[in-house]
Order: C-alpha cells, then structure tokens, then sequence
C-alpha cells in the first residue's frame, strides 16, 4: 500500500480552505453585481445571479461612479509618482550621505515616526490647513496629503536596497566617465529596479484603498470611490448590486499592478 | 602620458587621520607601487588621485595642472577596485564598453579596442556572460579589461590581487608588467604585499600610518631603507633587527647586544650615530648558517626551527643568549633542532639604525645594483 503523506495532505488542505476563505467574498462580490437588486436580498441566495443584467455597472458608468474612480486613479497615480521619486532620491540620501548633528539612523527614525500615528491624530489640523489655504476637496490637496502619509514607507523600503548596492559600482561609473544623473539612470535605478517595483505596489494599495483622508478632505467637488461608496445606500435600500460593481471595478487596478509586480513584492517580505 | 604630482596631501576621516602630508611625483609612463600594510592610507590616496575624494590639505597635479576638485569623470583616469565594481546588470561586453560610452566612440571602435583587450587578457569568450557568473580571476580581467581599453591618463589598481588565489596571483604580476609596456599605461598599483613591489614596480612609495616613509626605486627601497619600518617592511623573511648598545673601547667601536659583540668601527657612516642606543639590522639572505668564509664574522648558534619553504630553507638560531635570528638558506638545508651550528655574516651587510628607526648605516656593496638601475 502507497505511505500517505500526511504533512503534505494537511499543508495543501490548509492552503484550499485559506484560499476559499480570500477568493469567495471577491467571488460574492462578481455575482452580487449581476444581480438585480432584488435578487441580491433572495433567501436563500442564489451563487450565480437569477437574471444576469449590467444593469449596476452602468450605473456606475453614467453617474458619480465614473468620476469618483477616474477622481481615485488620478489621486493614486499622482502621490504613487511623487511618493516614489521622492523616496528614491530620499532614500539615496539616508544611505549615503552624513547627516550633521543626527546619525542617519536618527533621522530615518524621525520621518518614520510619521507613520506610527494613525492618520486620523493629524487629519483635523490638514483639514484646518487645506480649508485655510482654500485647497479644500481638490487634487492637488489629496495627491500632497497621500503623499507625505507614503514618503517614510517608500524611504524605507528603497533605503535597503540602496544599502545593499556597493557605493564602489557607482563610483566605477564616475571613473568611466559619467556624472551623477548619468550614474543614476545607467547603474542605481536599473539595480534598484525590484525594489522600486515593490514601492510602487505598496504605495499604491495604501492610497488606493484609503477612505478617511478620501472621506475628510475630498467628498464634495473631488470624490474618490472609497468615499462614494458609502453613499450607495438610499434610504433604508442599500444598493447592493451597484456597491459590488464599483468594487469590482476598483479592484481592477491593483490587479493589475499586484500581478505584474509581485516578485518584486515577495522579495521584500524575504528580506 | 602625464606626470602626477603629489603635494602635501592630509586626510581625515572624523578623528581617524588617513593621509598625512603625502608628496610624490608619478612618472608617465612608470608602474608606481603604494606598498602598505592594510589601513595604512592607500586606498585613500588612490581615491584622491582618481578624483573620488578631495583631500583636506595639499593638492593634486597632472602635468602641472591643478586638478585636486576636478572629479572623477572629467579626469580621465580608470580605477580597478578591489571589488571590482562590475556592473552586475550588463553583460561583460557592456561592462568593458562602459568608459567607451561615456566618452561617444562609434561602436566599430568600440569593437576593436574591446577586441583588442580582450584577446591581450583571454576573456573573448566571457564577453556576453553576466559577470556575476564568472570565476573571482576571470572578474578581475574584465575590470582589468575595462581599465585598460580607456588608454586613459593614469590606471589606478586597488590592491587587485589580494582577493584572488595563489596561482592566478603569480600569472597576474607577469601579467602587469607585459600589459603596462604593451599599452603604455601609467599604473599606479597599491598592495599591502612587498613581493608585488619587488617584481613590478619601478618606484615603491612606502606608505605607514597615513605617512610616506620613503618614496624610491625598488633596489634604493631594498638596499637604503630609510627606516627600520621599510628594512623590515621589505623582504622576506623580514630583516633581523637586533636591539643594543654602541660602545667605543679605545679607538674601536662595539655593538652589544646580550652576549653578542660585533665590532663596527669601520662601517661607513657609524660615527654619526648620536646617543648609544641603536639597531642592527641584518637581512636573512646574507646571514649564513653553517659554512662561512674566514673574513666573515662568526658566532655560535643553535638552531631552534628549521622551515622549508618551497625549494628553500628558513633556519632560526639562537646566538648570543638570547637573540634569535632567521637566515635564508638557499635550496633545502638538511639540520636538526638543537644542533650547534656557526652562524656568519660579512660586516659589509650590516645596518645600523638610530634608536628612532632611521638608518645610519647601509651596505654600500651593493651601490653599483642600486645606481644601475636609477640610471
């Protein structure tokens, strides 16, 4: 009789039901955004829509919903971008030059006490900034904010590879000929090039799914999708099917990105 | 080619003094060796002449041009790290392209020189491997490669040897010398090990501390050193260098050392000596163990160890009590421990330094070797 491994048979049983666990509520959330609203709230439920109809997804494209995503993609990608060109410069920064009258570990430690305070503790005296400076619910307002809330995180994680990268190659390129801009498109940025992939993903989820910056500082004029959400519950009917929609929606681009970038990702949980 | 002036060059790094007042003038067209014990400054010095660090004090020239804030890319030198520094993302081609970029060559060019390197050093066939799988030997050719292919100014080598076995280090020192005449190159070559100076150099700066204890050819560093740091520094074994007095009876002059009495009265030089307490030096090769000729001195001695090494033999003797010395016995000498043997020397080979280290007395038989080759 073949010897069953039961180490194994446990591990890959354990993985099924944890992967049932993480796929099924994205699974609910597909067929809950075929549905009609009235099938949504059927007993028992259906696990796949009674009347398939895109009813919801477009209404989501013909109102808010479009702007509120389109409002959200401009915001991520604009603090993403800031977040990681100012990391990646920051962080060259920290690794190789002094700093006086603090150790680089000092003034590593200071910015990264930024993120160790929920948002919300700094988020009346932003708003009362924004609302001062007239910038209340725009673009520009959110993008700055987003940014600087991801700048310690991007720093710290661009710094170990920066770390890890010998200050003798880069000087091998000055010797060569190259100058320091030159050094930093031909030797730094392309080794470092996992490293900015895994920032650009973090960065990218925190921003993307945040919703109490999004709620306080937007929500009028620049509504962002996690802030629209809430509001698709008229009366005492929430709208299901057209919440399930936008999520699916949303969900899209951190897809994508997680997809392309998750060796990168994995990398730095290694590490 | 061009000739690197050193000037008056000081360091510090924090508290820590690296480089004291440097000078030293480097010959285009010459393979100059900084020789130096690890920490001794090299590196910086090296990093100050390529431009990768700006000195405290003192200044740099090329060809009597000030170029001490010049930086690296505007200097035309090339650098081989101790690490080598190779790009890891390229391919060994692109790798040796590298300064040929930098400097917009058209790619036939580019071939050609690469081409050319390439075949001198025996890495054709690594040229599109990824240098991160290639042998620690075969890395070192191709930052080789890429230093050579710029014909730059001034090659700067960073203790290239050190991180490379035995065997290939033997090739590479043939290897230096061949590639400096055929591409005409000025190498500056740091090491901490003076079998490199020995074999490739035409001057040797002897660095110590941050401090340039003597800046000569090869043979001056070996027959005249200035100090009893360079006497011992240079050679292998190290110079025995033995502690005592000097004292004159009547009108002869002695060395004391515990039991042992030499007399110097006639060594060139001896009576400048100020105060009684002084260093003798003698080199292992010419201390002689056994046979001896009438002239010579001669003590008694028992030998203590006997090392072979390689093809020849390294015998330690106790003479005079106490003291113990090496000598350099060429081809394998066959004695037992305990034996009592003769151990002569000719006074001609005798160094006598001053209680601070410098050097009084230097064997003058050997003058003709030393102007030879300064000529």
């Amino acid at each position: 009789m073949k010897k069953v491994n039961w180490g194994r048979f446990f591990g890959i049983l354990g993985l099924v039901v944890y992967g049932i666990f993480v796929l099924f509520p994205i699974y609910w959330t597909i067929n809950t955004s075929f549905k009609e609203v009235g099938d949504v709230y059927k007993v028992p439920p259906s696990f796949v829509p009674t009347k398939f109809t895109l009813e919801a997804y477009r209404f989501i494209f013909q109102g808010t919903g479009r702007l509120a995503l389109s409002n959200s993609l401009i915001v991520a990608i604009g603090a993403t971008l800031i977040a990681v060109v100012l990391g990646t410069m920051a962080s060259y920064a920290y690794s190789r030059y002094p700093f006086t009258g603090l150790t680089n570990e000092g003034a590593q430690f200071n910015l990264l006490t930024v993120r160790m305070f929920p948002p919300i503790a700094f988020l009346l005296p932003i708003f009362w900034l924004w609302k001062t400076l007239g910038l209340l619910d725009t673009h520009f307002a959110l993008i700055v904010t987003y940014s600087a809330f991801n700048l310690p995180l991007a720093v710290w994680l661009l710094k170990g590879f920066m770390d890890s990268l010998p200050r003798s190659i880069e000087e091998a390129s000055y010797v060569d000929g190259y100058s320091f801009w030159q050094t930093a498109r031909r030797v730094v940025l392309p080794l470092i090039g996992s490293g900015l992939a895994a920032t650009v993903a973090l960065c990218w989820i925190f921003i993307w799914n945040e919703f109490i910056i999004a709620y306080l500082l937007g929500g009028t004029d620049v509504i962002l999708y996690t802030a629209y959400l809430p509001a698709l519950r008229r009366g005492m009917r929430i709208m299901w099917n057209q919440i399930a929609a936008l999520s699916v929606l949303a969900i899209i681009p951190s897809v994508i990105i997680l997809v392309l970038f998750r060796k990168y990702l994995i990398k730095i949980y290694l590490r | 080619m061009i000739t690197v002036s050193i000037a008056g060059v000081s360091k510090r790094y924090g508290k820590k003094v690296a480089l004291q007042e440097v000078s030293a003038e480097i010959q285009g067209g010459s393979f100059f060796c900084i020789l130096g014990e690890p920490g001794a400054g090299k590196t910086t010095l090296l990093r100050i002449i390529a431009g990768l660090e700006v000195p405290d004090e003192g200044e740099i020239f090329f060809d009597g041009k000030d170029v001490t804030l010049l930086p690296a890319q505007k200097r035309d030198v090339a650098m081989v790290f101790q690490d080598f520094a190779l790009y890891p993302h390229m391919t060994v081609f692109e790798n040796i392209a590298s300064p040929l970029r930098a400097m917009k060559l058209e790619e036939g060019k580019i071939r050609k020189r690469i081409h050319r390197v390439a075949t001198f050093l025996k890495i054709e066939h690594l040229l599109e491997r990824s240098p991160l799988y290639i042998s620690g030997g075969e890395r070192q050719r191709v930052a080789i490669a890429r230093a050579l292919v710029k014909e730059p100014k001034i090659s700067l080598f960073d203790e290239p040897l050190v991180n490379l076995d035995f065997k290939i280090r033997e090739d590479m020192r043939a290897q230096f010398k061949l590639m400096q005449k055929e591409f005409n190159q000025t190498i500056v070559f740091a090491t901490p090990d003076p079998v490199d100076a020995m074999s490739m150099a035409d001057r040797v700066l002897v660095l110590h501390e941050g401090k340039v204890h003597q800046v000569a050819t090869v043979w001056e560093v070996y027959y005249r050193p200035v100090n009893t740091f360079v006497a011992a520094y240079l050679g292998f074994p190290p110079m025995n260098i033995i502690r005592g007095t000097l004292r004159q009876e009547g009108p002869k002059l002695f060395f004391f050392a515990s039991d042992l009495r030499i007399e110097v009265t006639g060594l060139p030089g001896i009576w400048e000596a100020k105060g009684e307490k002084v260093a003798l030096g003698v080199r292992p090769e010419h201390l002689i163990v056994g046979g001896g000729e009438k002239e010579m001195l001669s003590f008694d001695g028992e030998v203590l160890l006997s090392e072979v090494v390689g093809s020849d033999t390294i015998v330690h003797v106790r003479v005079g009590g106490e003291l113990v010395l090496r000598s350099f016995v060429p081809g394998i000498y066959r004695v037992a421990v305990g034996e009592r043997v003769k151990v002569s020397l000719n006074p001609g080979d005798l160094y006598i330094f001053q209680e601070s280290g410098e050097t009084i007395v230097f064997p003058r038989r050997h003058e003709s070797a030393v102007n030879t080759f300064e000529g």
